[in-house]
């Protein structure tokens, strides 16, 4: 390369920048894009190119759905939960039990999700549950899990391309709980606990005037695979975010016939 | 529900077959690693896939190019290879049998990683490439005078770095003639 060519460049000192001009010679110009062509190896494809890119393209879906799922989650409940909560007004739930503040109902009966890989969790006795096919490009699933009976919904939503449904909403009763349960997808972080948070426009629709917040991995979960559980609480008592607590506790994948282990890699 | 395939768009293996060794150089080119270089490619292809359709009828060639050199870019952003430039560069010998190919590849690799990454990006599109200087600053989203300055201090830095027998040596015995 020609060694006077520095000599000849306009990139003075105190010259501004957009008004440099190339600083090689033709020649030079010619020798470079000769070295290039000469120079830059010309590596094999890997025989599985395709399928890398296939996998890459899985792998990009599931963090997409997983940020989806987390910022739309709210969104969905609220879309969603005029067909699960039950017509009329639910009577308010029970005085907290006379063991003392703070202690949460006995978890009394198991209630498993099996469109959420077969989510199980303990829950006190009079909860139910109920799962609703969101109406995602995915056609994921979203789980509720409430202290008041559940109806059963049609699915998918009767309106849902328009992404409402005609059911006329309802509350949650004075200290009613209703956890919405979602899985996500994505490298394993710390788990922060269960935390308050702004409450929400799905929660307030909901009748809530709390909602809290957890990412879990319950056990059986395969990797990469978590919870997120939004709870919506309307003016709970002393106990009722212990008892909500627990029943997150008590979630687990059930191994079994419908359990399939998501693979990273996968297909 | 939690595994689904990924539906492959008419046309895009044909692609990959046909460009993907000519895109393998330049990621080559811009990361200065074969084995970035190829992770670069199947980054890139992978964000394209679902986008084939609306590509396919254009130039779909120069979009995975653009959108090598931005996601190279972002990667050294994010400096998440933790790249460390070499002390001293390799020695090299005349390119006369494959071990002189492989020292003037590696002679060239890193001095390539010497260059900051929009460098790097102008050097290959507009030398590799052979884009023109308006070309390159379309695709790289800035002003032509940059592309210039850029150039000159890429060339300015090569210079210094790769010796001159190599550079004409390479110009002679392999090199494309442009105009």
């Amino acid at each position: 390369m020609a060694g006077n060519a520095a000599e000849t460049a306009g990139a003075g000192p105190g010259e501004p920048a957009g008004s440099v001009e190339y600083a090689g010679s033709a020649e030079e110009e010619r020798a470079l894009r000769a070295l290039l062509e000469q120079a830059v190896p010309r590596p094999a494809a890997p025989a599985e190119r395709m399928e890398r890119i296939r996998r890459r393209v899985l792998r990009r879906r599931r963090r997409r759905r997983a940020v989806w799922g987390a910022t739309a989650t709210a969104a969905a409940v609220g879309v969603l939960l005029p067909q699960v909560l039950p017509a009329g007004d639910p009577p308010p739930r029970q005085a907290p039990p006379a063991a003392g503040a703070g202690t949460p109902e006995r978890p009394e009966a198991e209630t498993r999700l099996a469109e959420l890989s077969d989510l199980t969790l303990q829950v006190p006795a009079g909860w139910s549950s109920r799962t609703v096919r969101t109406d995602s490009p995915e056609g994921d699933y979203v789980g509720y899990v409430a202290s008041l009976s559940l109806r059963p919904s049609p699915e998918p939503c009767p309106t849902g391309a328009d992404g409402t449904c005609t059911t006329p909403p309802r509350q949650l009763p004075r200290r009613g709980t209703l956890i919405t349960l979602r899985l996500l997808y994505g490298p394993k972080k710390p788990d922060p606990g269960l935390q308050a948070r702004e409450v929400g426009k799905a929660c307030v629709v909901a009748g809530g005037t709390e909602e809290l917040w957890a990412v879990r991995s319950p056990a059986g979960a395969a990797e990469g695979v978590h919870v997120l559980a939004t709870v919506c609480l309307a003016t709970p008592a002393t106990g009722d975010v212990a008892e909500a607590r627990t029943v997150l506790g008590s979630m687990r994948f059930e191994p079994g016939p419908k359990y399939r282990q998501p693979k990273r890699n996968a297909r | 529900m939690l595994r689904r395939g990924a539906a492959q768009p008419p046309g895009f293996e044909e692609f990959v077959a046909a460009r993907g060794p000519r895109l393998l150089r330049v990621a080559w080119l811009l990361t200065g690693d074969a084995q970035l270089a190829e992770d670069l490619l199947q980054t890139v292809l992978a964000k394209v896939w679902p986008k084939w359709e609306q590509i396919a009828d254009g130039s779909p060639e120069a979009y995975v190019r653009t959108a090598m050199v931005h996601t190279n870019i972002s990667w050294w952003r994010r400096h998440w290879w933790g790249e460390v430039p070499h002390g001293e560069l390799p020695d090299t010998a005349a390119p006369s049998d494959a071990f002189a190919q492989v020292d003037l590849e590696q002679s060239l690799a890193a001095a390539i990683r010497r260059l900051p990454p929009r460098q790097r990006a102008v050097v290959v599109l507009r030398y590799f490439e052979d884009l023109s200087v308006e070309d390159t600053a379309a695709t790289l989203g800035c002003a032509t005078g940059t592309v210039k300055s850029q150039s000159a201090k890429a060339l300015r830095t090569l210079r210094g770095l790769l010796p001159a027998a190599e550079l004409v040596e390479g110009g002679e015995s392999g090199g494309r003639e442009r105009g």
